[in-house]
């Protein structure tokens, strides 16, 4: 499960929206970088968490990845196939083994049908099973998602957040997918009811070893999904370490920043907090240099006119100007060396 | 009751709800106060009737489906809120008592500029020329920290961020120096670094005007920072109230401490294998409850007593108030 | 936050027989369907309880109403209450039958531009556009006159010149059912366009389609009626158009033979407006009081 080859892997993935409406008949067509060059790779059974605020593209990572949007340019590789260059039918066929949890559980499932149905499409879909087969195995599904069989016959108004959200995830795991994205699945939850479908997702993943691309903007939930962490900053990924080490030294300004806004719990914590300044960028002007330097306080004049590129340093990269080598820690120190030496 | 008037006395507060089978209790028998310039947290997840008390406050209940218990009362000031004409209303909300929501693009007028929205609030509850309202506006936008106030006033909400709308949603609502500010989710909808400054900017706002806030939250540690004293609702029961360090620190109502544990990523690496504490089941919907314990369905401690009996709310301490029958004890030792 | 829990309760539990309930509720719809389903009866028993030949010359020419003939006869002395109880029908058939084609043709185009957006949106709607800017009325006389007067050629005529406001309908129903989150998740899950489109979208929009349907309904009778008017209709088959349209010149001689008819035109039209109207208040989620 640890070495071997990776589950999905993306390359240089660009995704740029035309923006629709223009200022002046002549003028010239804008674009949106949504998402403008991102690279990762996620092992069979792990957990990649993709985190950023707003408009950082790390939902429509998600959608191009499952060609739900079509992305500019860029490589998907899942399971040795190129998604990207799949005909429309193969694609379609391939879907079972790629499913997705959407953030809203109350526009996700179709008002109009019964959540039986809803979670036995994907079933009808790829014609998987006989009749009774499918029966049995929506009753399997709702057992495994905590909901009673009896509920089936219910529409998704009749059921709470929560509820709804472990019936779309119910619907996920129906054709025994191996990549799971999970777009933002609790955020519409309160807390109490987080707590259990972060259980729930946890236990289905050790469960039938599916492996997850979590997206969220909140940095809690992600530590208790996650094996590693990418930060996105409008369109980019800037950080991206294991957990352990995203959590106790994050390096990019972007990510410390992040850190320091998660709400503690002690009251008594007045511990100085780095709170961000000045405004982002905005996105169909991007700046040349760094996308964060208009808000970093740590932006010098070379953060403003050369682009930073993700440097590597064993498991941990970032993409900043101001981190010396020399902050990698003393154990990936030796490995990046190593590295070195065995290149030359 | 240590002064003889606390800025906002909410007594008894019960409501009733009609819905298809009847009427449902979704509020019972709240109390609370609160005293100029203090920051004071409720918490309460979907359903515990958070939004109801303060939409109570503001007299701005959903009619005709929601009645007010008879024993009901909201004195603000001293005055019963709830005898007041809606003409009195109308001049007590956003001049006395305001409120922001989570969601910034609801309370804001899409057809008028932000400046003109926070200068017709104040010419409506103070007069006063066209000019000195939009000098307010001005002042106002550099008040909640929006860049180039100026140029800001005349701007759209469309124009505006998430960040900023929610700004502007709290420039209107202080605009005449109310003395009480309701905030309901306010940061919900915003990102985490954004929501952070929002809670700076309430909190340099308050030590500036000394306005009180009411805070509302599902999750117990945005708050957690801001408040000094904050009040546990479930099922339309107030279950727990007190200063906050000391509800985080000694949660007593095993609702308040499971609330707590259950908040994703405060745990430390060692523990992250295991499950993440949980609250089994769902909130309880209001033509569920019965006479006990709301919690008593998902509570771990709950015996045939907290089923069949609402537990009175025992004294812990000076200020420390509980609603939980394993803390008879203390209830008897005070009364 | 209470609300949601409580408003849980409220919602409806299906679409459709919730709106049926709000329906029957609406007196001014319920009236409209009443005088309907009056003039459909008597457009199907009304001959067989008063078997005239509304062709037949039975009275004086220009009897004026009760004197050999209830309603009159009109200036050859044919009964103008027969000629009204066979145009019920035919009035009727032709527009049901025409409102089908505007809502097959319209459905169609409307459903197809709005899912697949992109080209196929641009060359539909600007079809759409090619068939607004013609007068609708003119476009349907030369249709007929084009492929002789008859009761199929005035239909298919009809249904020709009027699916624009279907089309335009479904379309907007599709584009804004498209961003709904479930179609999302019915495309990630890897379902068939037309299982889309048929299964998932069109029952959604159905409420939209059956309110713009009901209302066409009106206007192919209206346009029925100016067609027949104009003579431009079979001349072998009543129709209340034609008996205004033939008694035209003796108005003042014989109102009833002009009247009678207009009156017919007039309630069928307000009772298929009515139903439209309250279809929409019960069926159309915006108008909808919360």
């Amino acid at each position: 499960m640890s070495a071997g080859k990776p589950l999905l892997s993306v390359r240089a993935l660009r995704t740029h929206f035309p923006v629709s409406h223009r200022a002046r008949l002549w003028a010239k067509r804008q674009v949106v970088h949504a998402v403008d060059g991102v690279d990762f790779d996620i092992m069979p059974g792990r957990t990649l968490g993709l985190v950023g605020e707003s408009g950082s593209g790390k939902s429509t990572v998600a959608l191009s990845i499952l060609r739900l949007v079509r992305p500019t340019a860029g490589k998907v590789v899942f399971d040795g196939i190129g998604l990207l260059s799949l005909p429309q039918e193969e694609m379609r066929r391939l879907r079972r083994r790629l499913q997705i949890i959407f953030q809203d559980p109350y526009s996700s499932l179709n008002p109009r049908e019964r959540v039986g149905e809803i979670v036995r499409r994907p079933l009808d879909i790829h014609s998987i099973g006989s009749a009774r087969e499918r029966s049995q195995r929506v009753d399997e599904l709702f057992d495994l998602v905590g909901l009673r069989q009896a509920q089936q016959d219910l529409f998704p108004h009749q059921f709470s957040g929560g509820q709804r959200q472990r019936i779309a995830i119910a619907r996920a795991i129906a054709t025994f997918p191996e990549l799971v994205v999970c777009d933002e699945p609790v955020s519409a939850l309160d807390v109490a009811i987080q707590a259990q479908i972060i259980n729930l997702l946890r236990r289905l993943q050790r469960e039938f070893g599916l492996t997850y691309l979590f997206i969220s903007h909140d940095l809690g939930v992600v530590r208790e999904m996650c094996d590693s962490i990418a930060v996105m900053y409008f369109g980019q990924i800037v950080e991206e370490a294991p957990r352990r080490d995203l959590f106790e030294r994050p390096l990019h300004p972007y990510t410390q920043a992040l850190l320091s806004a998660v709400p503690k719990l002690d009251s008594d914590d007045r511990a100085p907090r780095l709170v961000l300044e000045g405004d982002p960028p905005n996105p169909i002007d991007l700046p040349k240099g760094c996308r964060f330097a208009s808000r970093c306080p740590m932006a010098v004049a070379r953060c403003r006119s050369e682009a930073p590129v993700l440097r590597r340093f064993g498991s941990h990269a970032v993409a900043c100007h101001r981190v010396p080598d020399a902050e990698v820690s003393g154990e990936e120190a030796r490995e990046f060396e190593q590295t070195l030496r065995g290149l030359s | 009751m240590r002064e003889p008037h606390p800025l906002l006395a909410v007594d008894d507060l019960s409501i009733d709800m009609t819905v298809a089978r009847g009427t449902v209790r979704i509020l019972d028998g709240v109390s609370f106060s609160l005293a100029s310039g203090e920051t004071l947290g409720v918490v309460g997840e979907s359903g515990s009737g958070k939004t109801m008390t303060a939409l109570a406050i503001m007299r701005l209940l959903p009619q005709p489906s929601a009645r007010l218990g008879a024993e009901s009362r909201i004195l603000f000031s001293g005055k019963n809120v709830l005898k007041l004409d809606e003409r009195a209303m109308r001049r007590l909300r956003g001049r006395e008592i305001s409120m922001i929501f989570q969601d910034p693009m609801t309370a804001l007028n899409p057809l008028f500029t932000v400046g003109e929205q926070i200068a017709e609030t104040v010419r409506w509850h103070e007069g006063g020329t066209r000019a000195a309202a939009q000098a307010r506006a001005v002042d106002m936008l550099r008040a909640v920290r929006i860049p180039h106030p100026e140029r800001a006033v005349r701007s759209y909400p469309h124009q505006f961020s998430g960040g900023m709308r929610q700004r502007a949603t709290i420039a209107i609502a202080l605009a005449c120096r109310p003395k009480i500010l309701i905030a309901d989710e306010p940061t919900t909808a915003l990102d985490v670094t954004v929501q952070a400054q929002i809670f700076d900017l309430l909190e340099d706002i308050q030590e500036e005007t000394g306005t009180a806030i009411i805070l509302i939250s599902h999750n117990l540690s945005t708050i957690a920072r801001l408040t000094r004293r904050i009040m546990v609702l479930y099922g339309g029961r107030k279950v727990e109230e007190g200063p906050t360090r000391e509800i985080i620190r000694n949660p007593r109502h095993p609702y308040t401490e499971a609330l707590l544990r259950c908040v994703p990523g405060l745990r430390s690496e060692a523990e992250h294998d295991a499950e993440l504490p949980e609250i089994p089941g769902t909130v309880p919907a209001p033509e569920e409850l019965g006479g006990g314990c709301p919690f008593a369905p998902r509570c771990s401690h709950a015996a045939a007593r907290c089923r069949s009996t609402m537990p009175p709310a025992a004294a812990l301490g000076e200020k420390h108030k509980v609603a939980c029958w394993l803390h008879e004890a203390a209830q008897s030792a005070v009364t | 936050m209470a609300e949601l829990a409580v408003g849980r309760e409220r919602k409806p539990g299906s679409g459709f027989s919730q709106g049926l309930r709000r329906f029957a509720e609406n007196r001014a719809a319920l009236a409209g369907l009443i005088v309907l389903l009056l003039i459909a009866l008597m457009g199907f028993i009304g001959p067989l309880v008063y078997p005239v030949n509304p062709f037949a010359i039975v009275a004086t020419p220009m009897a004026p109403p009760g004197d050999g003939a209830p309603l009159g006869a009109d200036y050859l002395g044919r009964d103008v209450l027969a000629g009204i109880l066979a145009g019920a029908r035919v009035s009727l058939f032709i527009g049901i039958s025409a409102t089908f084609c505007t809502a097959i043709i319209g459905t169609v185009t409307g459903s197809i531009a709005g899912y697949y957006g992109g080209k196929a949106d641009t060359i539909l709607m600007r079809i759409t556009e090619f068939f607004q800017v013609l007068p609708p009325l003119l476009l349907s006389m030369v249709l007929v006159t084009l492929f002789s007067p008859s009761v199929l050629t005035v239909i298919l005529s009809i249904g020709l010149v009027n699916w624009i406001g279907t089309a335009r309908i479904v379309r907007a129903e599709f584009l804004r059912i498209k961003g709904e989150g479930y179609v999302l998740a019915e495309r990630a899950m890897g379902a068939k366009n037309g299982r889309i489109i048929f299964r998932v979208i069109l029952p959604s929009a159905l409420p939209s389609l059956i309110v713009v349907t009901t209302l066409q309904i009106g206007i192919a009778i209206l346009f029925a009626a100016a067609l027949s008017f104009l003579g431009l209709t079979d001349p072998n088959v009543m129709t209340w158009g034609l008996m205004i349209g033939q008694s035209r010149p003796f108005i003042w001689q014989t109102w009833w033979a002009v009247t009678f008819p207009g009156i017919a035109i007039f309630m069928t039209v307000l009772s298929v407006s009515l139903i439209g109207d309250g279809l929409n208040e019960a069926l159309n989620p915006r108008l909808r009081p919360r």
